[in-house]
């Protein structure tokens, strides 16, 4: 199991029930939802748009409070009861769904960035082991350029160097591959894994995409509709490193198929729900 | 070597580029068809008109305008069918002479000039003093449109005084002197210090009255945005305040500040300051979540957040703020050099002035002059922004 693989990234949400109560009009968002995730694992979540699966994340990541439960970081409480917004904090960093690069900085100055701020690195040694990184992940020739300069593909592998140039425990990814087309995708998959395989960080991700949910995961968690709580858990036995071969063997037709299943019912229910709300 | 070689884009200059579009040539070829048109409509009256010469003018014996009038000189000015003001004029000149100390040619012109704008409510006449001469303005609409100078010490006749029988006019344009008239007017002034001085006083008053409400604007615009007890105080009167317009401080203005100069500047501060607070404002507010998050969670402090991503996130906003505050510091500081006079006893008063005075005293094509160089100098310092706003904000300046 890949929990032996690392000691650090483990996370452990027991119980978070988010509420969101904008002018008194409670919306539940996520209801009683555990989840164990074991240090150095991809977790691919996978569920109906807006059952709170981006809530989840952002109770992970701090930018916004738990109602009740409590969520772990390697046994530590990040929120619980006495303190139920959790610190932000360079351990977990986002990739967002629309991609933050900041467009005023060069790729390697948004590379820089984090060791910049916190003091780690000077601005000479954060800017060459940001080329250093950029360089790695194959777009070392593109760092002097701005975001708006490169395509989609090029800024969210540069936003996936600058997340973990900051050495973090668990990288934290809102549907970063949406609106992709294939192609592009399958080469971001490519470099993630790559990139997996090579620092075996604690991988959070949300994704639309069955295929690349189990391709890229060890586990796939599908979410019920809104309230979100874990509706199931399917085990991907896929032996590391994967290539494109996988997909089209049976062992992923299936498990496609079995996902497929889980979240078709649920989108079923919650279209029900939405006639249900209009009627 | 010749894949190094086999692409080479000719890298052609702005200027090469933008001669060599067709969207240059048609801008060039709408301007100068706008022109020939302005010319024409605006010289159509003069040749079809068929003119009368009416009765001469005003005569006098010398160029001082400082003579004393005494009555029995011939001085008096038929206008067409208005001559019968001229008697009561010297009526007026006899009685003055009679009560008062003897008045000097100018007092009586300017006399006669209220005298014609009281009786004749249709025209409006105007006096003004130049190089020791008087000039006699008359710019009426009834019966037929007509403008012109009138010397005083020039004996005869200062100018045809016709009035026409026939004449085909265009409307509106055929009032506004053509292009021709307009150069001619700009280059028998583009050589004289005042000119350039009205441009010079302008400009300053510009520049400082924006920059001081940069230096201001921008950071009390970020105060608003980045602290709350900041904006619940400060929010409330300003948004009070921001809806009166510049002018309607002008008053007020006088009354604060000692100098003329200094209330001028008051009010041009103001013009472009609620602007650009209001946009540093909007801009910083509307900064993506996004990139404050990402920031936070790299392990940004609250000065990182501020420097590297509010500031330069605002910078776009601070450049419009910038651009539309320069318009309206330019409105603000020409309207204020109009009403003011042009800061009282120092002579030269700027390009708002410059038209003033044209009006009161030259002809419209010198007023159309100034009108053109208040368009350059807005244009000049737009394009300053833009160049600065380029330089600063790279990631923008894409393609
Ligand atoms: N700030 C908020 N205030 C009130 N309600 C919110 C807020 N954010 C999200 N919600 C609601 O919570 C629910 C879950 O939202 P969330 O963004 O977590 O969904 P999601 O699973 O990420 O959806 P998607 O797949 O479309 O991104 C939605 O019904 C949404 O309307
Ligand atoms: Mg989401």
């Amino acid at each position: 199991m890949p929990s032996s693989l690392l000691g650090k990234g483990a996370i452990s949400i027991r119980n978070v029930t988010k509420i969101y109560d904008p002018e008194g009009v409670n919306v539940m968002a996520v209801d009683d939802c555990s989840l164990e995730i074991a240090a150095g694992e991809v977790c691919m979540i996978v569920g109906p748009s807006g059952c709170g699966k981006t809530t989840l994340l952002n109770a992970i990541a701090g930018f916004h409070s738990v109602t009740t439960g409590e969520i772990y970081l390697d046994g530590e409480m990040l929120c619980g009861p006495e303190k139920p917004l959790a610190e932000q904090g360079a351990d977990r960093i986002v990739v967002f769904q629309h991609g933050a690069l900041f467009p005023w900085k060069t790729l390697v100055e948004n590379v820089a960035y984090g060791p910049i701020v916190q003091g780690i690195l000077s601005k000479k040694e954060a800017h060459e082991k940001a080329e250093g990184m950029l360089t790695e992940a194959g777009i070392g020739d593109m760092s002097q350029k701005y975001p708006g300069e490169v395509s989609s593909g090029m800024a969210r592998r540069a936003e996936i160097v600058r997340a973990l140039i900051n050495d973090p425990k668990v990288l934290l990814l809102d549907e970063p591959y949406r609106a992709m087309d294939a192609l592009t995708k399958s080469i971001m998959h490519e470099a993630l894994l790559e990139v997996y395989d090579r620092t075996k960080v604690t991988i959070f991700f949300i994704t639309h995409d069955l295929e690349e949910a189990i391709f890229l995961g060890d586990r796939v968690v599908v979410m019920t509709t809104r309230p979100a709580k874990t509706k199931k858990i399917l085990d991907v036995n896929i032996p590391r490193p994967r290539d494109y071969q996988v997909l089209s063997s049976e062992e992923f037709r299936l498990l496609v198929n079995e996902a497929k299943d889980a979240v078709h019912e649920e989108a079923v229910k919650a279209f029900e729900a939405g006639e249900r709300e209009l009627a | 070597m010749a894949s190094g070689t086999n692409l080479s884009i000719k890298k052609r200059s702005k200027f090469e580029r933008a001669i060599s579009s067709l969207t240059f040539w048609r801008g060039v070829v709408a301007l100068l068809g706008f022109l020939v048109v302005w010319e024409i409509c605006s010289r159509m009256e003069r040749w079809t008109a068929e003119y009368q010469v009416v009765e001469h003018l005003i005569a006098g014996n010398e160029t001082d305008i400082n003579k004393v009038v005494n009555e029995g000189d011939v001085l008096y000015a038929t206008i067409g069918e208005y001559g019968t003001e001229l008697n009561a004029n010297r009526e007026m000149l006899k009685a003055w002479n009679e009560k008062n100390s003897p008045m000097t040619l100018k007092d009586f012109t300017k006399s006669f000039v209220q005298q014609i704008n009281k009786e004749f409510k249709t025209h409006s006449a105007n006096v003004m003093e130049r190089d020791n001469n008087l000039f006699l303005i008359i710019i009426g609409n009834k019966p037929e449109a007509f403008k012109t100078e009138m010397t005083l010490n020039d004996k005869e006749l200062a100018g045809d005084m016709k009035s026409e029988a026939f004449k085909i006019a265009v409307p509106w344009i055929g009032k506004v002197p053509p292009p021709t008239e307009v150069v001619e007017a700009w280059t028998e002034i583009i050589g004289l210090p005042g000119y350039w001085e009205s441009w010079y006083l302008s400009t300053g008053r510009v520049f400082v009255g924006f920059l001081v409400a940069q230096l201001i604007g921008i950071p009390f615009g970020l105060a608003l945005a980045v602290n709350r007890y900041f904006r619940d105080i400060f929010f409330p009167p300003f948004e009070v305040l921001r809806p009166i317009p510049p002018l309607a401080w002008v008053p007020a203005s006088i009354v604060f500040w000692p100098t003329t100069e200094m209330s001028i500047a008051f009010v041009t501060f103001l013009g472009a300051f609620f602007t650009i607070v209001i946009n540093v404002l909007g801009g910083a507010q509307s900064i993506d979540v996004r990139y404050l998050r990402a920031a936070q969670s790299m392990g940004a402090t609250q000065w990182h957040l501020f420097s590297k991503i509010i500031l330069p996130g605002t910078l776009p906003s601070i450049f419009t703020g910038a651009a539309v505050g320069m318009g309206i510091t330019w409105e603000v500081v020409l309207a204020g050099e109009m009403i003011s006079g042009g800061g009282g006893q120092q002579a030269s008063g700027g390009l708002g002035f410059f038209i003033w005075s044209s009006y009161m005293g030259g002809t419209v094509a010198q007023v159309i002059v100034g009108m053109i160089s208040i368009g350059i100098a807005g244009y000049l310092s737009s394009s300053l922004i833009r160049f600065i706003g380029d330089r600063s904000m790279p990631w923008r300046r894409l393609f």
